[in-house]
């Protein structure tokens, strides 16, 4: 019990909310990357149904 | 009379033992095995992922037993008294990240890209649903360090083997979250039929989930669908090169489904090899949930905060889908709901839209459309999980 609290005490003196706002570059660059890749995925795809659609 | 005594003598050790228990902490492998056993009630009882939760809620019994054998047990110096089945089984085959990797070619060649490949576009529900793997980290990063933060983030790609890689490379095995990060990725996945339904419904009108979504029946050629696994792996292969063990192996598994010629072998991947990984895989990672690991602060943090990347995928996934509305002419809008299935979790995700939509209107039936998305999620989580190791991993 005693360790869980000064676990918690050490998790809660650790609290950086500065983190969050510094991190967010990751989340913007996250979220771009994801949507490029699919999206390039995407365009693939459709080409490939264009040239091999069963007629 | 001394026949019995030396029989009290001979059973001593029972009372050595349960005195050693309570003096151990108990209450901790009590607290374990009420939680071994409800992960077993919820497996059989309300038949949430049996195949996932019985397995580990029955070895995280049997690693909270005092002392018990499953494990390898250290001295005080850390030299082994003795090596565990368990313990064993966890180096050979998710240390190294062996079984995840192996189940993908399971996954693989269960997943059916045919509705995806008719109507392509509904991937970009998949790469929206990732916004709660971000958002998570970001949340996580105010309490834990950047590669923890990014490892509990990934809980919210919803694909248990993705979450063991991404852990495992970030932190190492041994790591005290490692166990709680899987765990949370597989009890979430689980009950994402109570997550879920929620969210979308706070988040949409009763308007938006009548909207009906008539589904377009292409053909799709074979060549088409053996082409689509080799291309995705190249694409996210040179994108993210640490995602192409991840992908490669999910498309591999795919490519033996459909590439015609290996069906016997399609077959084994889909049954046989899927099955025997997941028993293994699922008494393997209670190996991380001993009571000392896992009673603690930062596992209910972290459950906390999986949850929370769950939420936010769903949100991220239909607020997107809202988004898209706004520009879509009146008769082509979409249901906002089959954003929510963009989440990994097959196909578990795609039913819980379709069921919803029944809900709402008993003609209205989303089920392929949810099913595209949902096997996106697939594609998009696993994508993202690279992207993070390729930002994190030095």
């Amino acid at each position: 019990m005693l360790n869980n609290l000064i676990l918690a005490k050490s998790i809660f003196s650790a609290f950086n909310p500065m983190a969050f706002v510094d991190n967010l570059k990751y989340m913007l660059s996250g979220m771009i990357a994801i949507f490029i890749v699919i999206g390039i995925i995407i365009i693939i795809t459709v080409i490939l149904n264009k040239i091999f659609s069963k007629k | 009379m001394d026949f019995l005594m030396d029989i009290l003598k001979e059973l001593s050790f029972l009372v050595e033992n349960l005195s050693a228990f309570v003096e151990a902490g108990g209450w901790k492998y009590l607290a374990m095995w009420a939680i071994g056993g409800v992960l077993i009630y919820l497996a059989i009882r309300h038949d949430m992922e049996p195949t996932l939760l019985l397995p580990m809620g029955f070895g995280t019994i049997l690693v909270n037993i005092p002392s018990s054998g499953a494990i390898t047990r250290f001295t005080e110096t850390g030299e082994v008294i003795s090596e565990g089945a368990l313990t064993t089984l966890f180096n050979a085959g998710i240390a190294n990240e062996l079984f995840p990797l192996i189940l993908f070619i399971g996954i693989g060649a269960m997943i059916d890209f045919g509705p995806l490949l008719t109507n392509p576009k509904l991937m970009i529900f998949g790469a929206a649903a990732q916004f709660g793997i971000f958002f998570t980290f970001c949340m996580a990063s105010m309490f834990f360090t950047t590669n923890e933060a990014a490892s509990i983030g990934i809980i919210g790609a919803a694909d248990g083997p993705t979450a063991i890689v991404v852990a495992n490379k970030l932190l190492g095995a041994d790591n005290d979250i490692t166990g709680a990060i899987m765990v949370a990725a597989y009890s979430y996945m689980a009950l994402v039929p109570i997550i879920q339904p929620p969210v979308i419904k706070l988040l949409t009108t009763k308007k938006e989930r009548l909207i009906r979504m008539p589904y377009e029946q292409k053909q799709v050629s074979k060549l088409t669908k053996i082409l689509f696994p080799i291309v995705i792996t190249v694409v996210a292969g040179v994108v993210a090169p640490e995602s192409v063990s991840l992908i490669g192996f999910l498309m591999f598994g795919n490519l033996i489904r459909e590439c015609g010629v290996l069906n016997s072998l399609s077959d084994t991947a889909q049954k046989v090899l899927a099955n025997l990984i997941t028993i293994f895989l699922g008494i393997t990672i209670a190996c991380q949930m001993e009571a000392s690991k896992f009673l603690n602060v930062n596992t209910l943090l972290i459950l906390g905060l999986g949850l929370f990347a769950f939420i936010f995928d769903t949100a991220g996934g239909v607020i997107f889908a809202k988004f898209l509305n706004l520009f879509l002419p009146k008769g082509k809008k979409i249901n906002p709901m089959i954003g929510a299935a963009g989440i990994s979790a097959f196909p578990m995700s795609g039913r819980v839209v379709h069921k919803l939509g029944l809900k709402e209107d008993p003609q209205n039936f989303l089920l392929m459309q949810s099913i595209g998305v949902n096997v996106s999620g697939q594609i998009a989580s696993v994508i993202a999980g690279g992207l993070i190791l390729s930002f994190f991993m030095k």
